[in-house]
C-alpha cells in the first residue's frame, strides 16, 4: 500500500518529533545534570581519576609531583570566577577568600607561591593543552577542544 | 650584622638573572619574577597604661612595608627574599632588612631543603605574623605571637629542611625544621643601652598532622635559643647566658567560612652564669600561655573574629597584676577591593605582665593600672 504526499510529510515530522523527543526526554528522564566544573589535564597525561583528597593536594601545592613522574602544573582560575568558587568549596573545603588567605600567608612566609590564575575556560584550555604537566578545571559548560576530562572520585 | 646580610640577599637575587626560567613550564616563561608586597598603617589607643607604643595617648607608630620576589632557577630550585621595614613605638624606625631569603631545593614532596634565612616553624602562625592581610585579627595572641619579640622569634640563618606525606585514609603529615643563629641589632630591639646578644645557635621543629576530616589540623612545635649577653644594669656591667625552651601545641579547623584555632605553650626561660648575681640574679622560671580564636567570614569581603588568651609570667607566682595579662578581643575585617582591606579591633586587658615599664615612664608593673582596653586601626594595601 503507497503512503500519501501529505501523509509522508507527516511521517516524516512525526518520526523527527519522535527522535527529539527520545533525545531530550532521555536526558533529563536519567537525571543528568551538567556538572559544575570538569578537570582537566594534557590528552597525553595518563593519570585516569583522582579523587578529591588528591586534588585538593595538588592545588594546596603539597602534592608537586606525578606518580608517573613530572612536576605537576597546577593553574587556577579567577577568584571572581564562578567555578573557581565551586572548586575551592567542593575541593578544598573553603571559600575563595580562606583559600587566597592561606596563599598570602604562604607568599609571605616565603613559604610558597601559589598557581597561576587565569581569567577564562578558554585560556585554561590553552595552558593545559601546551603543557603535559599540567592540570586545571572548567566550567561544566566548557568545550574541551582535545584536553582530557578526569573523574574525580 | 643586618645590613651584611642584607648586600648577600641583594647578590642573590641579582645572581638569579643570570639564570633561565625554566621552560617547560608555560607558566614560568610569562613570569620572570613572583612580585608581591604590601604596606600597612596601624593606630592604637589605650585607655590607660602604654602598651607596644605611647599608645595612651593615641598613637601612628605601628606601620610595615615589605616586597618580596620569588623565582624558580632550573627545576626543582628556587630563590626568593623579603625586604621589610617597620616602626611598632620604640622599634624598628622604618629601617629596611633583609626579612628572609633562601635557595630552595624541593625534587621531592617528602623532603626539601631550604638554605639562607628562614622564618622559624612555631605555631600556628609564626611564618606569618607579620602579614596583616592574611587574616582578620590585627594583633595576634600576644600571649604567643609576641610582636616585640619578633627580632629573636621570626626567623635565623641556617638550613631547613621540610616535606610532606600524604597518608591516605588517615590525612597527611607535614613537618618543618630549622637550625641556624640569629643576628640581632640590639638597639632596635632592648631598651637597655649598651646591651650587646649574641646568640651562637638556635633550633626549631614542627610536626603537623592534617586529620583525615577536611580542614582540622593537630601540630606541635618546640623551639630552644640560647643568647648570650653583655648588659649594664644599675651601672653595673653584668654578662651571663639565657636559654628558653619555647612549645606549643596546636589546633586548627577551616570549613566554609568558619575557622578556629587554639594554641598552648609551657615555655621555660633561665639565667645561668651570671657575672654580677647581685643586680642579675642566675633564675629559673616557666611560664603559661595560651588562646582560643575564632574567625567568621560573613560575607566574600567582610569576616569577623573573637579569641580570648591567657598568659601567666610565672607558674608559681600567678597572683599579682604584674603576673599575668589576659586578653579578650573583637575584630573586624572590611576589604574594600581585592587588594585593601581596613580593620578595627577592640581589647578588653587584665593585667600588666607584659607591658613595657620604659614606656610608663619607668614606673613598675605592680603599679600599673590593672583593668584596661586597647582600640587597633590598620589599612593595609597588598599585592
Amino acid at each position: 500500500m503507497d503512503i500519501e504526499p501529505g501523509e509522508r510529510r507527516r511521517t516524516r515530522r512525526a518520526a523527527l518529533a519522535l527522535a527529539f523527543a527520545l533525545a531530550f526526554g532521555w536526558r533529563h528522564g536519567s537525571g543528568e545534570e551538567m556538572p559544575a566544573y570538569h578537570v582537566v589535564v594534557h590528552p597525553e597525561n595518563p593519570v585516569a581519576s583522582l579523587d578529591r583528597r588528591a586534588l585538593a593536594r595538588i592545588f594546596l601545592k603539597n602534592t608537586t609531583r606525578w606518580e608517573h613522574d613530572g612536576e605537576i602544573h597546577p593553574v587556577d582560575q579567577s577568584p571572581q570566577s564562578e567555578v573557581r568558587r565551586r572548586f575551592d568549596e567542593e575541593v578544598l573545603g573553603r571559600s575563595v577568600a580562606a583559600v587566597r588567605n592561606a596563599w598570602q600567608q604562604a607568599i609571605f612566609s616565603g613559604r610558597d607561591v601559589p598557581p597561576p590564575e587565569l581569567g577564562s575556560d578558554a585560556m585554561v584550555l590553552d595552558y593545559v593543552r601546551r603543557d603535559p604537566q599540567a592540570i586545571g578545571y572548567v566550567s561544566g559548560k566548557a568545550e574541551l577542544r582535545g584536553a582530557r576530562a578526569i573523574p574525580v572520585r | 650584622m643586618r645590613d651584611r646580610t642584607g648586600a648577600c640577599a641583594v647578590a642573590l637575587l641579582a645572581a638569579a638573572q643570570t639564570f633561565p626560567a625554566r621552560a617547560d613550564a608555560p607558566e614560568e616563561q610569562g613570569r620572570a619574577f613572583d612580585v608581591h608586597g604590601f604596606a600597612s598603617q596601624g593606630f592604637l589607643w589605650s585607655t590607660d597604661n602604654n602598651y607596644l607604643a605611647h599608645s595612651a595617648r593615641g598613637s601612628f607608630e605601628f606601620s610595615e612595608l615589605a616586597l618580596n620576589l620569588t623565582k624558580p632557577l632550573v627545576s626543582d630550585v628556587r630563590v626568593g627574599g623579603q625586604l621589610f621595614a617597620h616602626r611598632l613605638g620604640p622599634i624598628g624606625d622604618l629601617k629596611a632588612i633583609a626579612d628572609w631569603y633562601y635557595v630552595d631545593w624541593h625534587r621531592f614532596d617528602a623532603f626539601a631543603v631550604r638554605a639562607g634565612r628562614v622564618k622559624l616553624p612555631f605555631g600556628l602562625y609564626n611564618e606569618s605574623s607579620d602579614y596583616d592581610a592574611g587574616r582578620t585579627i590585627v594583633l595576634l595572641p600576644q600571649s604567643l605571637y609576641s610582636i616585640t619579640s619578633r627580632d629573636f622569634l621570626l626567623a635565623a640563618t641556617g638550613v631547613a629542611v621540610y616535606g610532606n606525606v600524604a597518608m591516605g585514609g588517615a590525612g597527611g603529615l607535614s613537618y618543618a625544621a630549622v637550625g641556624g643563629t640569629l643576628f640581632l641589632d640590639t638597639s632596635q630591639t632592648i631598651s637597655a643601652p649598651g646591651t650587646v646578644v649574641d646568640v651562637p645557635y638556635v633550633a626549631v621543629a614542627r610536626l603537623a598532622w592534617d586529620l583525615p576530616v577536611p580542614g582540622l589540623r593537630l601540630a606541635a612545635s618546640g623551639l630552644y635559643v640560647r643568647l648570650d649577653f653583655d648588659t649594664t644594669v644599675a651601672g653595673q656591667p653584668v654578662s651571663g647566658r639565657l636559654p628558653a625552651v619555647l612549645d606549643a601545641v596546636s589546633l586548627s579547623f577551616a570549613r566554609g567560612p568558619f575557622g578556629f584555632a587554639a594554641e598552648y605553650g609551657r615555655w621555660w626561660v633561665a639565667v645561668e652564669g651570671s657575672t654580677n648575681p647581685a643586680v642579675f640574679p642566675n633564675l629559673e622560671r616557666w611560664t603559661d600561655r595560651g588562646y582560643v580564636a575564632g574567625v567568621y567570614n560573613l560575607t566574600e569581603r567582610f569576616s569577623c573574629a573573637l579569641y580570648g588568651s591567657v598568659f601567666f609570667a610565672d607558674v608559681d607566682h600567678r597572683e599579682g597584676r604584674q603576673n599575668y595579662q589576659h586578653d579578650g578581643a573583637l575584630a573586624l575585617r572590611y576589604d574594600l577591593t581585592d587588594n585593601w582591606l581596613f580593620k578595627v579591633e577592640a581589647h578588653a586587658i587584665q593585667g600588666t605582665a607584659s607591658l613595657n615599664p620604659a614606656l610608663n615612664g619607668n614606673r613598675p608593673r605592680t603599679q600599673l593600672v590593672p583593668d584596661w582596653g586597647l582600640l587597633v586601626l590598620k589599612t593595609t594595601a597588598y599585592f
